[in-house]
């Protein structure tokens, strides 16, 4: 809880120093950047639904979690870091597009 | 929108980065407002007119119109 704590004062302090182009360019990016990441998640698991069941194949190679509560816990992780890298993707092109 | 901004700074022999300090905004962020890639708030378009001391439509014009004055 105190790295949370700490890590969104430090969050509120930095949005705080930036200027309005910079706060723009993280909300845009965050919005296109994770709801493509929300997007491509949601394809894999029609993907998966359709028939290919990769899922349950990472599954039993023991990939996911040792159990279903790790495996729960390792999907919400991958959710975050597939947002995250696609967030991230995005702020560079809004960045190299405002050049 | 496009804007006369480069045009302005010129005239005062302002770089970018001295235009950046006066409106407290990041370099690139001027350039991004000179290059018409991103246009200003209202509160931003109207510190950048106080500063030039010209009225905002003075400065900034819709794509296909030409500012005043």
């Amino acid at each position: 809880p105190a790295f949370l704590v700490t890590v969104g004062a430090a969050s509120i302090y930095y949005w705080r120093t930036l200027d309005e182009t910079a706060r723009e360019a993280h909300k845009f990016s965050w919005y296109w950047g994770s709801t493509l990441g929300i997007a491509i998640v949601i394809v894999l698991v029609l993907l998966d639904r359709s028939g290919l069941n990769f899922i349950q194949s990472l599954a039993d190679a023991g990939t996911l979690g040792e159990n279903p509560s790790e495996a729960f816990i390792n999907g919400a992780y991958a959710i975050f870091l597939l947002q995250t890298v696609t967030y991230t993707g995005v702020w560079g092109i809004w960045w190299l597009r405002m050049r | 929108m496009e804007n006369r901004l480069r045009v302005l700074r010129a005239e005062r022999r302002w770089s970018q980065a001295d235009l950046a300090r006066q409106l407290e905004i990041s370099r690139q962020s001027v350039n991004a407002i000179e290059t018409g890639k991103y246009d200003p708030s209202l509160p931003l378009a109207f510190k950048i007119a106080r500063l030039f001391a010209m009225k905002i439509e003075d400065i900034f014009y819709d794509s296909g119109q030409e500012a005043n004055g």
